[in-house]
């Protein structure tokens, strides 16, 4: 079995490329077991042995109550990796080494890398790593992920500490007087309990002081009860952390020497990204860049794939000649696949755009810039990006949140996406308000709009509601140095992120495709108006006549589930006229709908159950298909509210 | 004072902070601990959130969060449009860009002038002897220290 090293450390500090340099493109991304934070695995072999890594999530601190924070700290007691590196920024190393400090504290076999050196000494920091292994008691390693310096240096130390039977970190820091008598107290106390001594006594007992929830409930259930007082925890905990900066500030002169000036390339940019006037016109601008890079630019190899499966069902329909097997295999199968390829050019496309002005540095400050605006909806300016997206494709707006950093936030946003109403939806609308409110569609088309955006809002507040009493989510948020982005890091997150599309997006929309196609198909070879989905169109009838919809509006919502603008092609069906004879499909349409109905119609369409693709991101990315299913009740109530309201009101009015 | 009534461009000590348990420990872990110097940096286009600098890193907090930290000003910096009339000030910093920098040197506003404030509704200053009249807006990113 191969050997486990675990990779900590701040955000931002390239960790993420230290381990792509130290994986190569041996890696996989898989989420932690129930929640949405992903989990980054690489294998290496080094010298005839195989190294793990594990690169877990980007913090601060080792709480146990902040998410990112839980799972690092549980998977260094739990999983005990044979080695921690704990990764720190050269250009700001301080939090980094409290970080350390905090690691230190828990374990032993642990590693400094101090990475971004390149960066470091071209702004005229140097760093004496002697210095950092005396006051830490670690092998310290200095990197760049960019360039690959030190990364052969780091696999030898690694396999230094891997082979040799040493215990490596001996280094404890000394707290005020008040803290170490207390300390030690605890630490008797704690040396009794056989059932503690898989842990360091010392940690536990700092932990207890500093009113740690976990490790008070771990002693409480050991029979020690914690006699200090919230406030006396919280006067510890303060003492404690700033002891532990006091002792970094002292290593800091030590070791680093600097002749950095003040204003940076990166102050001198923010100062205009971030600027009073200009930053929101800059972040309209970025988000419309991004929004015409995921759709328009990739909008010829979506065609591409689209005709290409067209030509391919056209080719085996001709070879394989009529019948039931042709048509499962062209329209359920090709039909379904190519649904899902369509969308893979937008896809790696969005991923992309967002990839960039992520490694960049742009995406916290385009956060920052407009958090304001989220803040009333409980969210912050991270997910305003995602729901942006979501115009252009609800898919890629979910799979976006992957880079929202706090998982309830991350949680909301991938519930209220659906709601943002997506280019699919555009054809339903187009082909009722064009038949039925002709002179007025530019008005009723942003008023659609307007009502999805308003009822993304108060979905968004009603589920924080929910779920979360309300509290808003924090924005408590480094804003990283700017830096040019790899190629090789780009790629990586690009396909990382996008190949999970294909694989469970895929074969899930495949299974309900051609289950569509079974419903249309049988059980009168392909005649609709007969089929299993008109059946169950009329059956379903009765629960939809308050709201005036009939068979046939109820059997085209069928197949909208499949995807939205299907609802246009099956209209097309029933009334028995082709894709082109638009003008006679409006007369036809305008018989059967008054203007009431067709805005109650509108506004289902609009709410109404997610389209397959994102029902499979909603459960893929949230972690869960209870989401999912959640997700699918709540739209399809409040699209039925939302119609029955519009017929009630209409009525009244007419 | 509390960190979010702190004016952009002044530095500040940390006394206590009082967040909530389940951030506490990141807001330490940042490097908000009783005794570390912060400096607002800037403030988002709505005023609300704000950049703050901290043991070297950009730390955004909404005036929300920001208002959970204690803290007390080092020295006497403050923005010139805060500062009291008839006394004199000396400049420490400009908050500004380029633009910004070529209008203050040609007013012959630099590190280190000497600032006299005569009146301040229009701010009229005294500059090395000369006066010179500020819109409010550009007096907000001059930041001065009581001599």
């Amino acid at each position: 079995m191969a050997d486990i090293v675990a990779l900590v450390g701040n955000p931002n500090v390239g960790k993420t490329s230290l381990f792509n340099a130290l994986t190569g493109s041996r890696q996989y991304v898989a989420n932690w077991p129930g929640v949405t934070v992903s989990r980054k695995e690489g294998i290496r072999r080094w010298r005839g042995r195989e190294i793990k890594f594990v690169d877990l999530p980007g913090i601060y601190s080792l709480g146990a109550l902040s998410l990112d924070e839980k799972i690092t700290r549980e998977y260094i007691i739990n999983e005990a990796p044979e080695v921690v590196v704990v990764v720190v920024d050269a250009l700001n190393m301080e939090q980094g080494l409290y970080l350390l400090l905090e690691v230190l504290e828990m374990r032993e076999n642990v590693m400094l890398v101090v990475n971004a050196i390149d960066e470091a000494r071209k702004r005229g920091v140097y760093i004496n790593k002697y210095e950092l292994e005396k006051h830490f008691g670690v092998h310290t390693v200095l990197t760049s992920a960019v360039t690959g310096e030190g990364v052969t240096e780091l696999l030898d130390k690694i396999l230094h500490m891997l082979t040799s039977k040493q215990v490596h970190s001996l280094v404890e820091i000394t707290y005020p007087e008040e803290v170490e008598d207390k300390i030690n107290k605890i630490v008797e106390i704690i040396r009794k309990k056989k059932e503690l001594h898989s842990y360091k006594p010392r940690w536990l007992a700092v932990k207890f002081l500093e009113g740690d929830a976990q490790v008070l409930e771990l002693l409480k259930s050991c029979g020690i009860e914690d006699e200090i007082s919230q406030e006396e925890h919280e006067k510890y905990r303060s003492l404690i952390a700033s002891r532990r900066y006091e002792y970094i500030e002292t290593v800091m002169k030590e070791a680093v020497s600097s002749k950095m000036e003040k204003m940076s390339f990166s102050e001198a940019i923010d100062h205009v990204m971030t600027h009073r006037f200009l930053g929101i016109p800059i972040f309209l601008s970025f988000m419309y860049l991004a929004f015409k890079f995921t759709f328009d630019v990739m909008a010829p190899f979506s065609e591409l794939i689209d005709s290409g499966m067209a030509a391919l069902g056209d080719w085996l329909r001709n070879v394989m000649g009529d019948g039931w097997a042709t048509s499962l295999v062209v329209d359920g199968v090709i039909g379904g696949v190519g649904g899902v390829l369509v969308f893979v050019p937008n896809i790696f496309g969005m991923f992309l755009a967002l990839g960039f002005m992520e490694e960049f540095g742009y995406l916290p400050r385009a956060a920052f810039v407009v958090d304001r605006l989220m803040y009333k909806l409980k969210l912050s300016g991270r997910s305003f990006m995602s729901l942006i997206l979501g115009f252009g494709c609800n898919v890629p707006a979910i799979m976006s949140t992957r880079g929202i950093g706090d998982p309830r936030e991350r949680l909301i946003t991938i519930l209220v996406s659906p709601f943002i109403t997506c280019s699919a939806r555009l054809p339903v609308y187009l082909l009722l308000v064009g038949a039925l409110f002709r002179g007025k569609e530019a008005a009723m088309i942003f008023i659609i709009y307007l009502s999805s955006m308003v009822l993304t809002a108060l979905s968004s507040i009603l589920w924080n509601k929910i779920l979360f009493k309300g509290e808003p989510v924090p924005l408590i948020m480094e804003l990283p140095r700017y830096r040019l982005p790899t190629l090789k890091n780009l790629m990586l997150y690009v396909w990382d992120r996008g190949k999970h599309f294909l694989e469970k997006a895929g074969s899930i929309i495949l299974i309900a495709s051609i289950l569509i196609w079974i419903l249309g198909y049988f059980p009168n070879a392909g005649d609709i108006n007969t089929s299993f989905a008109a059946h169950m169109g009329k059956a379903l009838e009765p629960i939809f006549r308050p709201l005036g919809f009939n068979w046939k509006m109820v059997t085209a919502l069928i197949f909208g589930m499949a995807a939205k603008e299907v609802v246009v092609s099956t209209f097309s069906m029933l009334y028995g006229f082709s894709d082109e004879a638009a003008a006679a499909l409006h007369q036809a349409i305008a018989a059967d709908f008054t203007p009431v109905t067709a805005l109650a119609f509108i506004f289902f369409v609009m709410a109404y159950i997610p389209c397959f693709a994102t029902i499979a991101a909603i459960a893929s990315e949230s972690g869960s298909w209870k989401w999912a299913w959640w997700s699918v009740l709540y739209s399809l109530s409040v699209a039925y509210v939302l119609a029955l309201i519009i017929v009630v009101v209409g009525g009244m009015i007419a | 004072m509390r960190l979010s009534e702190a004016a952009v461009g002044t530095r500040v000590r940390v006394i206590s902070t009082h967040f909530p348990p389940s951030l506490q420990n990141r807001i330490l872990g940042l490097g908000f601990v009783p005794g570390s110097v912060v400096e607002v940096v800037r403030e988002a286009p709505l005023g609300d959130p704000r950049v703050y600098l901290v043991r070297g890193k950009m730390i955004t907090l909404r005036n929300d969060e920001a208002a959970m930290i204690e803290v007390e000003p080092i020295g006497r910096q403050l923005p010139l449009s805060m500062a009291s009339i008839g006394r004199e000030y000396s400049v420490v910093d400009f908050m500004g860009g380029a633009f910004f920098m070529s209008r203050m040197a040609s007013l012959g506003i630099q590190k280190g002038s000497r600032i006299r404030v005569m009146s301040k509704y229009p701010l009229i200053a005294l500059v090395n002897g000369r006066q010179v009249r500020l819109g409010m807006g550009m007096a907000e990113k001059i930041i001065v220290e009581e001599v």
